[in-house]
This record gives structure tokens, sequence and C-alpha cells, in this order.
């Protein structure tokens, strides 16, 4: 496998798009990304676009928004890493010199509420929702660990901080650990402040070779690790092992350190998957980010914010930038390489960061837990 | 599928909450390996055997986590309480909860009932020896 660099980045604003088609929103995250590098659009060999709600063909729906087409094009359906499991596949057909240069597009467009579970999902029948799902995995850490309703609120508070300075974010306000925690109930002990909104929206990364990053006469960043898991049955047998749910973040982050030859140590920077607050703090201890249980700490000495040692989600997060299934896995990839370029705008790091990783997780599903994870480590 | 008196439907579709005069829940058991499933299943999770036969699952569990619900899906009327169910067999099963919210925490003894939600009948776990 030959390394591959990200050669441009773009998104389009998130938030409640309903006057756009959804390829129109993919077209603008598209085309951003074709500018940022600064590439002839006629130099792309492959597109691959992520999306849970998009419907039929929506990547070349997409591609004839732009002015290309011909090219193999690939939809991508992965639920909540939809987005990212499209750059994993353009990431791999430039890996495997399939070809020089390929696009990666996410994208969606959400109805208000909550995402239906599927029909023969047995769970969904008995009234599971995400964040129910989510407030049983918050109950479950907060009664094994040190973890508070104060600390989960402070992530949701620390996100809308972050949220705030980024113009593409659907909430741009900054909220109080109170308002947080006086928000409307959702799933105890979720309010609503904790949940991600369900906004449109749209992103998109060209990934492409050493020479293609050179031709572009770009500052490359480096694609250290891509890797895709599914969840796996995690037997009682096992044990105290972890759950299933917990146990795809720990395979997948480990399998990308590994490709990446470092350890959560060395990580600067970090977006991972918030969709409701809990799920940073599971994903933060599962990457490695913290000792066992330590979530809370982590929140509680600020190491997790901009001045701390690993500041994580710094665009805002899903709690702030929003979630349109598809567009999440890529926007998250789209912060950490602006962040390590050091173009961030007002939400760059003092000290740009020299590598980052994004993880985020997708689907519920009775007794395999969760459906898939991706985790990149992206290097300047 | 039927064997042994307990009718067993893979996949899971909605009417499989149909517990007619059922008193326990029916369940799967590898007869390869020995792990227990619920819902029942076509093959074990863990060994991919097609062998497996249907059990009745023990009637009590421990609660392994629960939460109350505000914001329902479709057909539910909030607030209700829910949670992962530990059953002896090792299974770990979504359940409705009949159980007063300040009782509720980790480790709670349940046992199984059945109760209606419009016009289905489902299964739910509450306190042993009878409704709150």
């Amino acid at each position: 496998m030959r390394q591959v660099f990200v050669l441009g980045v773009g998104m389009c604003a998130f938030g409640k798009r309903a006057d756009r088609w959804v390829e129109e929103l993919g077209a603008e995250a598209a085309e951003a990304a074709v500018a940022d590098g600064g590439l002839d659009r006629r130099s792309i060999q492959a597109a691959f676009c992520g999306h849970a709600f998009a419907g039929r063909v929506a990547g070349q729906r997409v591609l004839a928004q732009i002015g290309i087409s011909g090219i193999p094009t690939i939809n991508v359906e992965n639920a909540c890493t939809s987005g990212a499991t499209a750059l994993h596949l353009a990431w791999k057909a430039v890996a495997s010199e399939e070809c020089e240069i390929a696009l990666a597009v996410g994208m969606d467009q959400m109805t208000s509420g909550l995402v239906e579970a599927t029909p023969s999902d047995y769970e969904g029948a008995l009234g599971r929702t995400l964040p129910g799902k989510y407030a049983l995995r918050a109950r479950r850490y907060m009664s094994a660990y040190d973890l508070t309703v104060e600390d989960l609120a402070d992530i949701t508070v620390k996100n809308r901080q972050l949220g705030a300075l980024n113009r593409a974010a659907h909430f741009q306000q900054a909220v109080t650990r109170e308002e947080v925690l006086a928000s409307r109930m959702i799933a105890e002990p979720l309010t609503l402040f904790q949940c991600c909104p369900p906004s449109d929206g749209a992103a998109a990364v060209l990934v492409g070779s050493r020479e293609a990053a050179m031709a572009a006469g770009l500052l490359p960043v480096h694609i250290r690790a891509s890797v895709l898991c599914s969840g796996r049955y995690c037997s009682p047998r096992e044990g105290a092992a972890p759950s299933s749910d917990d146990e795809l973040t720990i395979r997948a982050g480990r399998l990308a350190y590994e490709q990446a030859g470092c350890s959560p140590e060395d990580i600067q920077i970090a977006e991972v998957h918030d969709a409701f607050s809990i799920g940073e703090a599971l994903a933060a201890d599962n990457l490695g980010f913290c000792p066992p249980g330590g979530a809370g700490r982590l929140v509680r000495d600020r190491v997790t914010w901009p001045t701390g040692r690993l500041p994580i989600n710094t665009s805002g997060g899903l709690l702030s930038r929003g979630h349109p299934l598809g567009a999440t896995g890529v926007a998250q990839v789209v912060e950490v390489v602006q962040q390590l370029r050091g173009k961030a705008g007002p939400r760059q790091l003092a000290r740009p960061p020299k590598l980052g990783l994004t993880h985020c997780t997708g689907g519920a599903l009775p007794v395999v837990g969760t459906g898939s994870c991706c985790v990149h480590v992206l290097a300047a | 599928m039927v064997s042994g008196g307990l009718e067993v439907s893979t996949p899971f579709r909605p009417e499989g909450f149909d517990f007619h005069g059922q008193s326990a829940l029916t369940g799967v058991r590898c007869l390869a390996c020995g792990e227990h499933f619920f819902p029942p299943r076509r093959r074990c999770l863990c060994c991919g055997a097609a062998e497996l036969a249907p059990v009745a699952l023990a009637r009590t569990g421990t609660v392994r986590s629960y939460t109350v619900v505000y914001r329902a899906p479709k057909g539910f009327e909030a607030p209700y309480a829910c949670g992962w169910i530990q059953l002896p067999e090792g299974v770990t099963l979504w359940s409705l909860l009949r159980v007063p919210p300040e009782r509720l925490r980790v480790g709670l003894e349940v046992a199984l009932t059945f109760a209606r939600i419009g016009d289905r009948t489902v299964y739910c776990f509450t306190l042993p020896g009878g409704s709150p």
C-alpha cells in the first residue's frame, strides 16, 4: 500500500438547508474541496459518496452538479459512518494504486426528530431510541466510574463554546452548564442540549498519491491510518470484557494506532463521535486518551478543552456542528486537516497540532451493538 | 420453526411479539457452543453453527442499565422506563421496565411480565413479586 495524502477539503454550512437539494449541498462541499486543492477537476478519477437518506445514485447527482461525469462512483451507506466509510474507500483506491486522485463526499438532509429504528429491529419495537441507548451507556459508565451529570453537561458547554467560533456550525451560541442541565429531558440523564441536532449538510475530502500532492504544490496532510471496523458480538463468556459497543471503538482505535505507528499519547487533536455528550466521554476512554474510567477527569481537568493537552471536537463536534449522518465523518476530517494546516481560523489551536485523529461510529443493532466505526489518523 | 412446544420466528418480525399465553421468553441455545441468544436467530453469532434449539429463558434477571425516556418514538407514550436486562444465561436484552423510577438502579433484580402497548402484547420487566 502506498501513502495517501489529503489534497483538498471543503464543507457547506450545516443547519436547516431545506431550500437546497441534498446534491446541491454535496456539490457545494465538493466544489470547495476542489478549489481548496487547486486541482483540475478532470484529474479526479473515482468518487465515493456516503449518505444514509440521500436516495439513489446520490454521488452521481453531486458530480453532475460540478461538471464531472463518467468516473466510477460508489454510493455508500453505513449510518453515521457513511461519510467516513466513503473516505476510507477513497483512501483505499489511492493506496492500492487503483487511481491517483479520489473524491469522498458525505452528505445528508435530515428530518426533524429521532432517527427511526429499522422495522426488523426488536429493540426499536420496544421503544429503543438512540438517545435512549446512549443514556443506558451513560448510566452504566456513571455507575462504574467517576463521571457526573455536570461533567456530561460540561462536554456540551465546551463544544457549544467551540461551535460559536465555527461559521459552518448548526449551533453557534455558547451555553452554560445550568442551561444544559435545565434543558428538556430527552432520556435520563441526557437533556436536549446534550443531543446533536438533526442537520442538513455536506463535506468533501480529496485524497491522492504523493505525486499528486506534489504536483498540486500543497502543504500535504498525510493519512497515516484509515480503519473501518464493524461491531463484533462479544460473548458474556469473555468475562468482564467491554460491551460490544465499547469493544468496537477500542479495536478500531488500536488498529489505527498500529497502522499509524503511534500511541494515544501522541494524538494532539481529535474529533470524536459526540452524537450525545456521553459519546465524547466514551470515545475518549475507548480510544485510550485516559486510563479506563477516567473520562470524567479528562473533562474536569480541562484536558480536552482548546487549552488542554488533547483538545477534542474543536469544530464544536456533532453537538454544535450538527449531524447530517453521511456528512459527519468527512466533516471531522475537514476540521482536523484545517487544524493541522494551522488554518482553522478563530478555532485554531495556539500550537498547531502535528498529529490528529477522527472517530465516528454508526448504527445501533441488537446483539452486535454498533454497526460500524471509522478511525483516521492524520499527520501534518 | 417449532420445536419442543416453543415457537420461534427468525429473524425477528414485529408480530413476533405475540406472547399469547406464554410465561417465558423464547430464546435459542447453540447446540455446538452453548451460547444463548434473544431474539432467536438462524445461526450462532459466536461459532456460526446452524443448530440452535429453542429454550425458555429465565424469568428473572438484573438491570444492567436503565433510563427514563421523555422523547418517545412513534407508538410510545413518554415518559417510560427501559433498560438492558441481564439474564443468567448470559443474554442481555432490551426491555421496557415497569418499575417506579425512584427504585431503578444498576443491579436491580427484576422479573418478566407482559404488557399491552396499543394492540401489541410486549414483554417487560418489573419488580419480583408482582406489579408495583
